[in-house]
Order: C-alpha cells, then structure tokens, then sequence
C-alpha cells in the first residue's frame, strides 16, 4: 500500500520541474493568505481582499503596457497598495463607508483594466490567466517573488502579532494607546497587496479572493483564539494548495478552482461538524440538554416526593409524569447512571448520589432565583420560570460566581433555604396555613411557587416571608387571617395550602 | 493624578457636541459626569481621549500634557461596542491591558503574568481565564474590561457607561473596586446616566449639557435646582448654530 502512495505524491515532483516550482508557489501563497484571511475575518473587512485583486487587473495591464511582463508584477503591486489607500482614504474622509468605497474603487479599477486590455490587446497577456491563475506556469523568477513576499507577510504578522491582536479586537483602546493605528491600516494593506499579487500567478485575481477569506472563516469555527485560529488557517491554506495541485496534475483540473473548491470543502465540513460550534454539534447539544432537563426535573421531582416539606414544584414534570412509558424507561436509564433504585413493583427512590444531584438541583434553582430578584428586579411571581429554565443552562463556575456575587445567601426569595454545596437541605418546623392552629401568632417562613397565578395573589395580599400570620377562622374551603395587623383577608385553602408557617419569631413583620 | 480639561470644545458635523467645557477630576475620587442623552458625556471621554478630533482643548494630568501620560491612562469603550465573537479568551484580553508595559518583541515577564493573574481576581474571573469572552454574561464582561484597566496598572480611567444592561450584583462589585482604586490615588472618571449608582459610588461629579451646568463634591452638587437645570435647559445658541 505505502508505495503506490508515496509514487503518486512524489513522482510527479521528481520528474516535472513545474510541479517542484508550482508546488512551492502554492504553498507560499495558501499559507500566506490564509495567515492574513484571519486578521480580515476578525476585523469584518473579508472583502478588502476582493476589492483589492479585483483592482490588481489595471496594474496588470498598465505594467504589461509600459514592460511587458516585467512590468506586470511591479504595476499589479502599485495599483494594488494605491487602490488599497484610497479605499481607506475615502472611508476616512467622507461619510462613505467601507464597503460602499470598496465597491466603487474595485469596480471602477477593474473597468479600466478591462478597458485597457481590450484596447492595447496585449499579446503576453493571458486574462484566463490573470483572473484564474495557472499555478503549473509558475517560472522561476515568479516563485522567488512570491517567497520573498510571503515569508516578508508572514514575518511582520509574526513580530507585529500583539499590535494586531489589540487593534483588532478593540481598535479604540488601541487609538488611545497611542498606537499608530494608521501605520496598521496600511501596513495591513501593504501585505494584502504583496500577498494578492504574488498569488497572481498560483490562483489568479478572483480565486484568491477566496483563499483571503475561506481559510479565516474555517478555522474561526474551530479555535477561540487568534493564534491558534491563524495556524489552523495556516494548515487549511496549504493542504488545501497541495491538495488541489495534486488534482490539478492528476485529474486535469485548472489548479486554481482546484485549490478553492478543497477551501471551499474545509469550510463545509467545519460548519457542518466543528465540535462546538458545528451545526452538528449544536443539535446534539441540544438534544443532551433537553435530556439533561428530563433527568434534572425528574430526580427533583422524586425528591420532592420522598420529602414532602421541600416544597418544591412538581407542576412541569407532571406531564412526562402521567406518561408511564417515558418516565419508566428514563427512571431506568437514572437507574443506570446510578442516580435512583427501582424496585419490582414499579417504585423508585433515590440513592445517596441522587439525592446529591437532586440537591444540587435546588440549590441552583434557589440560587438563580436570589439572583434574578435582587440583582436583576424580576417580581416574585416571575421568579420560578425563570429559575426553572435557566437551571439547566448554567454551569458550576457561574454558579459560583453568582454565589460570590450575591454574599453566599442561605435563602431564597420565597423564604426556601438554599441548601449549602454538598449539603443537605435545612429543616423547618412548622406547618402549613391551612393546618395553622386558629389564633396563634405565626410567621410566614417560606410561599410555594409553583402556582404563578396564587404566586401573584400572595404578592397582591402581602404573604409573604417573614410577615406576621394569624388564621382567624377556617373553613372546609378557606380561611379568613389577618397578615400582619392588617385587615381580614379572605384566602383559599389552595393557597393557604401553599403557605408555610413557623410560630413568631421577634423579626417578624407586621 | 489629577485630570483637568480646559476648553473643549467638539463640533459633529458642523454641530457643537459639547462647547468650552472645563472640568477637574481630582485624584483620590470618582468623578461621575452626569446629563441627559445628547450632553455630550461620551463625547468629552472620547476627546480626551483623542479618539475624536476636538476644535480646542487642553487636557492635562498632573499638570503634564496628556500625551506624555496617555499610557497611564485606560478607556474603557461602552461593552456593546466590541465584538464578542471575536476569537480570544478572557486572559488574553486582560493580558491586553499589559501592552504599554511590555517590551518589542519581548515575551511577557513575571510582573506581566502578575499583573494579569491579580487583574482576574480582583474581578473574580479567575476559573474564567480560558472562557472563550462571547461565552461570558453582560456582567462579566464588564468584569473583564476593567481587569483589564487593573492589568494596565492605570492611574487614570474613564469609563464610558460601565452599568448598562448590568445587574445589580455586578454592579456593586464594581464600584467597590472603583471606590477602592479612587482610594488607592487614582484618578477615576465615570459617564453614567443612572443618578443612584453616580451618588453612591462617586465623591465629585460634573453636570453637563453642552456646557458643564456645575462641578464639584457630589452633595453640592446633586441639588433639584442643578438637576433641573442640567436636564432641562438645551442652549438655544447651540441649538440654532446647526
């Protein structure tokens, strides 16, 4: 198997003195622009590469006029770092924008060399050529051009790379600074231009457009950092220029297309499957997630139920609840993890690592609940929605900076105590309103939340933690008290159901 | 560091933003610069800052031309801003702040990591130092932007806005810190339109609209009369020049 292999790559090399100079050639120039399609990417200017190359044609055709080929390279590099300068010239200067400037001085240029070739009809000029490249056609004065340019690139991007970093993620602190943002600014220019027309030969005007962005794009998708999102471009720019020469030579492929389309393909699969922020990734995200949400739900709902006093709201769950087939193949699956026994006869208890998680789960609940009233205002009956969908979304390092932020508090806003990291949850004694003895000065300890709607009409009556209670009269269906010394107040049992009460402490309000 | 402007002036489009103001903000206190939308208040950090191009000014610290101190001085831009997709992570960006203080091509020294390290504590980012920023929340970003301020060691900052669409919580830790720099000798200058977190926090202010209304120890002048005026009145001599 190795040999075949190895004969394919190397063959080609050892015995085309072209393939040895146009491999090199599109190697520097993958690599060079790929290292600068991320510096365009992250600045949002991915398309000063197109208005540049585009513009590259009049130098081509002026230089052609003046030199012949000699003159191609040399008037396809001043026209390239001008055009670039005006872009930026008319963006500084007038209320124009970038991407309208560069519209207008791209087009414009492109025109004139259009112009220019169709009425000069240069005969050494190949506008297939110009426009596509013809890697395999690289001479060697060509190859020595693009690897004085491209390692001239790669260098200043290397010493410069801090400068850079600063300026383009945050281009006013660089101002203030005092960095010369301008020298930047053209400096950038500078070597998109050196880069465009050194790859003037391997891939063309319009294709190299693609390599000043694809590489960029592709590998913003696969690291969070700049330095590592330049070498992955970097590795993308030249498997991708190799890949294509390989194509090219053995499939009869033009190089250039050749070179963007394998570009192109890297893209595709990145966007596709990059680990995190891959479309695939996501969707599976997604799915363990709500996953995660059925177990978290179902261990509290479990522990509620083996601990009535928790008070914790069973309302969401009882949906997959009532369906016995999900909820018993998910209780199995917990059975699995670990997390809960199950008996014969279809019962479920938690087991020492589910009852942990199940206090976890409060603690975040209770957490984020503490959070959402005093750091952001959100009203008391909003409260439980809010917690119950951002518990599953948050992870232990927030958690704790939310804990820090806040003081480390031990309840939350409906009076539940928030059980301590590893933990268990703090005893109350005491009893409902609806069980309250008639007539005893009692104190509001902690509100069910699970209703929003009797949630509201606690708020609305002022039951609420820490206030004073006494029930005046009972009924089978509800119950006159008195909150605080206020009025009587009519309230249901559901709601009085839901109201916790500890005897009189001296904090208690009136 | 005392910060002092003398005569400012900026004129957008033909427009005066803000006309010959002057203003001190003493070292040893938060100074909040207070005003209706349109005052002007980012525009006079941007022009002391120089990221925009003032008609007339002077801007001085300690009685130094503002250039010769400008890396002593940090900004921090309004967090919406920035580009929270952009492919860095949280240290990195702190590590920002230490650019004044590192040598060409040198590789960062012991008080750079430091420097950095305390920034991220201070601000209790620390086992957030590899978080990608887009994965942080409003509050701790605003976090991170003034780790980096503390990485910079800068004895001046002005903060444009720093609570907006931040809670309470964070809030609090950050004028903590803020009150605490102003303490330590810093010169600490915040553009706020929230007149609790300014009475709180700040011991100076300057009231502006266009002009500065008044200045000076946040008790004389957090007045209704001050206020009205400051909310209230818009120039007709400015309004009619455009």
């Amino acid at each position: 198997m190795t040999q075949p292999t190895l004969a394919v790559i190397f063959d080609p090399l050892v015995q085309y003195g072209f393939m040895r100079t146009g491999l090199a050639a599109a190697v520097t120039v993958g690599l060079t622009s790929a290292v600068l399609s991320c510096l365009l990417v992250v600045r949002h200017q991915a398309l000063l590469g197109d208005a540049i190359s585009h513009a590259v044609l009049l130098g081509v055709a002026v230089g052609y006029l003046f030199a012949e080929s000699a003159g191609v390279f040399w008037g396809a590099l001043v026209v390239a770092v001008l055009s670039g300068m005006l872009i930026t010239y008319i963006e500084r200067h007038s209320p124009v924008k970038l991407d309208a400037a560069m519209g207008i001085i791209f087009t414009g240029a492109f025109a004139l060399g259009l112009a220019v070739i169709s009425i000069t009809k240069p005969r050494g000029i190949d506008l297939i050529h110009i426009l596509f490249g013809n890697v395999l056609g690289v001479a060697l004065e060509d190859l020595i051009l693009t690897m004085v340019s491209g390692f001239g690139v790669l260098a200043i991007v290397i010493v410069r790379f801090r400068a850079f970093h600063l300026w383009s993620f945050d281009p006013l602190m660089a101002k203030a600074l005092g960095m010369r943002i301008a020298l930047l600014e053209y400096l950038l220019i500078g070597m998109l231009s050196a880069t465009i027309v050194a790859a003037l030969q391997a891939v063309g005007l319009i294709l190299v457009i693609a390599m000043l962005v694809t590489p960029g794009a592709t590998a913003l998708l696969l690291t969070t950092r700049l330095r590592t999102m330049m070498l992955v471009a970097a590795l993308i720019g030249v498997l991708a220029a190799t890949g294509g020469l390989y194509l090219s030579f053995y499939l009869d492929v033009a190089s250039g297309p050749a070179i963007v389309l394998l570009a192109t393909a890297a893209f595709i699969l990145a966007f596709l499957f990059a680990p995190r922020r891959g479309v695939v990734a996501r969707v599976v995200q997604r799915r363990r997630q709500a996953r995660r949400v059925l177990t978290e739900d179902l261990l509290k709902t479990l522990f509620n139920a083996e601990d009535p006093h928790a008070m914790m709201s069973m309302a969401e769950t009882d949906g997959w609840l009532l369906s016995r087939s999900a909820g018993r193949r998910e209780l199995q699956q917990l059975q699995r993890a670990g997390l809960v026994q199950l008996n014969t006869d279809g019962g479920a208890r938690l087991s020492a690592a589910g009852r942990e998680e199940a206090l976890r789960m409060i603690r975040t609940h209770r957490l984020i609940e503490r959070y959402a009233y005093d750091a952001d205002g959100i009203p008391l009956p909003e409260l439980h929605d809010i917690a119950e969908r951002l518990e599953h979304e948050i992870d232990p390092v927030g958690l704790r900076d939310i804990d820090r932020l806040l003081g480390e508090p031990t309840v939350d806003p409906h009076g539940h105590p928030i059980p301590p990291v590893g933990g268990g949850l703090q005893r109350i004694a005491g009893r409902t309103l609806s069980d309250w003895p008639i007539k005893d000065v009692g104190q509001v300890a902690m509100i069910g939340d699970d209703r929003k709607d009797l949630m509201e009409r606690m708020v609305e009556l002022g039951i609420l933690p820490d206030r004073a209670v006494t029930v005046i009269r009972r009924s089978d269906d509800d119950l006159i008290v008195r909150i605080g010394n206020h009025d009587l107040l009519h309230v249901s049992r559901e709601l009085a159901d839901r109201v916790y009460v500890i005897p009189a402490s001296d904090s208690a309000q009136a | 560091m005392t910060l002092s402007v003398r005569d400012l002036t900026v004129t957008y489009r033909n427009r005066p933003a803000i006309h010959g103001v002057e203003f001190e903000a003493p070292s040893g206190s938060v100074t909040g610069v207070i005003g209706p939308n349109g005052a002007g208040k980012s525009t006079i950090l941007k022009a002391v800052m120089g990221l925009l191009r003032p008609d007339s000014g002077t801007i001085m610290i300690d009685g130094r031309p503002f250039e010769e101190m400008r890396r002593s001085v940090s900004y921090l831009p309004q967090r919406l801003a920035l580009d929270w997709d952009y492919p860095a992570q949280v240290r990195e960006v702190v590590a920002m702040g230490r650019y004044p203080h590192r040598r060409f091509g040198r590789r960062p020294s012991a008080a750079d990591r430091m420097a950095v390290s305390d920034a991220l504590k201070r601000v209790g980012l620390t086992e957030l130092a590899t978080r990608q920023i887009g994965e942080l929340s409003g509050g701790q970003q605003q976090r991170m932007l003034l780790a980096r301020a503390l990485a910079q060691e800068a004895s001046t900052l002005l903060l444009d806005e720093p609570f907006v669409g931040i809670d309470a919580a964070t809030v609090a830790l950050l004028t903590g810190l803020l009150i605490d720099l102003a303490t330590d000798g810093a010169c600490v200058v915040v553009v706020n339109h929230d007149l609790a977190t300014t009475s709180t926090m700040c011991t100076y202010a300057v009231l502006l609209n266009q002009r500065v209304i008044t200045q000076g120890p946040i008790d004389a002048v957090l007045t209704s009369d001050w206020l009205d005026q400051t909310y209230a009145t818009r120039f007709v001599d400015l309004e009619s020049s455009s």
